[in-house]
């Protein structure tokens, strides 16, 4: 009896996980460059009561078999690279990857504090003190990029070339060439936060190259990548997880009642 | 003793199972390409009949036996190039550590290999039983299973069927089911059975999930029915032993 009542915990925790990721989603519906992810479900073992072709008690041969599930489990939460919303910023160092008319999952490459090179979509960039191309955490850019302080414009083409007008010059001057890093399995990038990834085993090594090119996708200046996360989507799938967490509630209810039923019968 | 208290305590057992069966189905409506259990139950005469003892076999024989309910689910549209849903009867072909297995679970990913992936990381599996080298996280699946990377073909996903009854059931002549279930969506045929070429009208849709079969209405209906002929079974044991005790303390008492 207290099997059904494993298996329908093992429902209602799955959906627990699942709402908990759909609120990440719909928490970071603001977020640059935020992708959404999304639980991947699996059934449990099976157990098998009786083995079909097997004799009953009586010599009969029991027919079909029956095989009995104890439940199931979220395998994976995956992330979906689709590409988000592009949105007009006029800021000079403002970056989108794009992927029109050129595929890519191509990420902005930083070097964070510890020397470790960290992935993003996020291309919300600033300049530091020191005239360095920063993130919003202050997380400088690979190949780092600097640009002096009396530059009156920066102009940054799509395959990430990077040219300055000096103040009191007439031609724009290139100072650096931005390079982007695309992976074989996206999907097996960690996330540690502030809307940084980094390599894993599971995501191959980072091959780096031109954007512009196949598989980098394209550089936009004065834009910005909004989240991937559709908010109608994530309310959806919320009210459904939802709904099957109400269900197994049900059935675990139903299989108390079943017991209450036995232990009533000598009233 | 009277034979009804065994009667509809077999009913009960066997009711019992199918709260087993049906929370299982419920745990699992959010699992891609997962197909229902059901049973059947015996009735009591034809267990009785065959009983060849004067004590009646009323434990086991209720049940006699289960079923997966291969209905095609629908399909959820998810965008995502990765997901392919078959429309028709098939398998996907998968290679793990414990033999290849079949699953309709079409949750695919790509590994740091380029290879295309369960979400377990098991290798999918082309036609020619080889695992599938995309090397790129973009390719296009055809409704035929042709995998194409950048307009060039690389492999045909293999998409396997297995021999069925008359009725469209995985099921030999004396109603033997011959698909045993395993964990993680996997099927494996039982020995003997034979491999035959996938259906012509199966199609693989690429961007789509088959969701489960396993409807929480039909389940909730199931268990409503379930719980209140299991409570008429504790209520007729309970008039059977307000019977006995009659019979026992009062038939017969001289006052």
């Amino acid at each position: 009896m207290s099997r059904s009542l494993r298996t329908s915990a093992t429902g209602m925790i799955a959906q627990q996980l699942n709402i908990d990721n759909i609120s990440n989603n719909l928490a970071n519906v603001n977020t640059t460059g935020f992708k959404k992810s999304k639980a991947e479900f699996q059934d449990l073992l099976y157990h098998t009561i009786r083995t079909a072709g097997t004799s009953a008690a009586q010599g009969a041969l029991v027919p079909v078999e029956i095989q009995i599930g104890y439940g199931t489990r979220v395998v994976a939460t995956q992330k979906i690279f689709e590409q988000g919303n592009v949105t007009a910023t006029n800021n000079a160092l403002d970056l989108a990857i794009e992927n029109q008319g050129i595929n890519g999952d191509g990420f902005f490459q930083v070097t964070l504090p510890d020397g470790t090179t960290a992935y993003t979509r996020d291309g919300a960039l600033k300049l530091s003190s020191d005239g360095q191309v920063v993130t919003s955490d202050g997380f400088a850019l690979e190949p780092p990029l600097s640009i002096s302080q009396d530059a009156v414009s920066i102009n940054v083409s799509s395959d990430g070339n990077v040219e300055v007008l000096q103040s009191g010059e007439t031609a724009a001057a290139n100072v650096g060439q931005s390079e982007l890093a695309k992976f074989i399995n996206p999907a097996g990038l960690r996330s540690i936060g502030k809307n940084l990834l980094l390599e894993t085993e599971a995501s191959g090594p980072a091959i780096t190259g031109q954007p512009n090119t196949e598989g980098f996708g394209r550089i936009s200046q004065g834009f910005l990548e909004l989240s991937n996360v559709s908010v109608v989507d994530e309310l959806v799938n919320m009210i459904q997880a939802q709904r099957t967490y109400e269900v197994n509630a049900r059935a675990i209810r139903t299989s108390d009642e079943i017991m209450q039923a036995t232990n009533n019968i000598a009233g | 003793m009277l034979q009804g208290l065994y009667s509809s305590g077999s009913s009960m057992l066997a009711r019992n199972t199918r709260q087993d069966l049906i929370a299982n189905n419920i745990a699992n409506s959010d699992v891609p390409g997962f197909k229902r259990d059901g049973i059947f139950l015996k009735e009591l005469g034809e267990a009785r009949r065959k009983a060849s003892g004067g004590y009646p076999s009323w434990r086991e024989n209720r049940v006699a036996g289960g079923f997966i309910d291969f209905e095609q689910g629908a399909l959820r549209q998810t965008n995502s190039n990765r997901n392919l849903a078959l429309n028709g009867p098939g398998f996907f072909h998968v290679r793990t550590p414990q033999g290849d297995m079949y699953t309709r679970n079409g949750e695919f990913s790509v590994n740091n290999q380029g290879q295309l992936v369960t979400n377990m990381g098991y290798p999918v599996l082309d036609e020619r039983g080889g695992e599938i080298q995309l090397d790129s996280s973009e390719f296009m699946v055809k409704e035929d299973g042709q995998i194409l990377v950048q307009g060039n073909e690389v492999a045909k996903l293999a998409v396997h069927d297995f021999e069925k009854d008359g009725d469209g059931y995985y099921q030999d002549p004396d109603g033997i089911t011959r698909l045993e279930r395993k964990h993680n969506g996997f099927y494996l045929p039982k020995p003997g059975v034979n491999q035959v070429a996938k259906p012509a009208e199966t199609k693989v849709a690429q961007g789509f999930l088959e969701m489960s079969n396993s409807e929480p209405i039909i389940q909730m209906v199931d268990m409503v029915e379930l719980f209140r002929t299991y409570e008429a079974d504790q209520r007729a044991i309970r008039a059977q032993d307000e019977t006995l005790k009659r019979a026992v303390n009062d038939v017969g008492s001289v006052r």
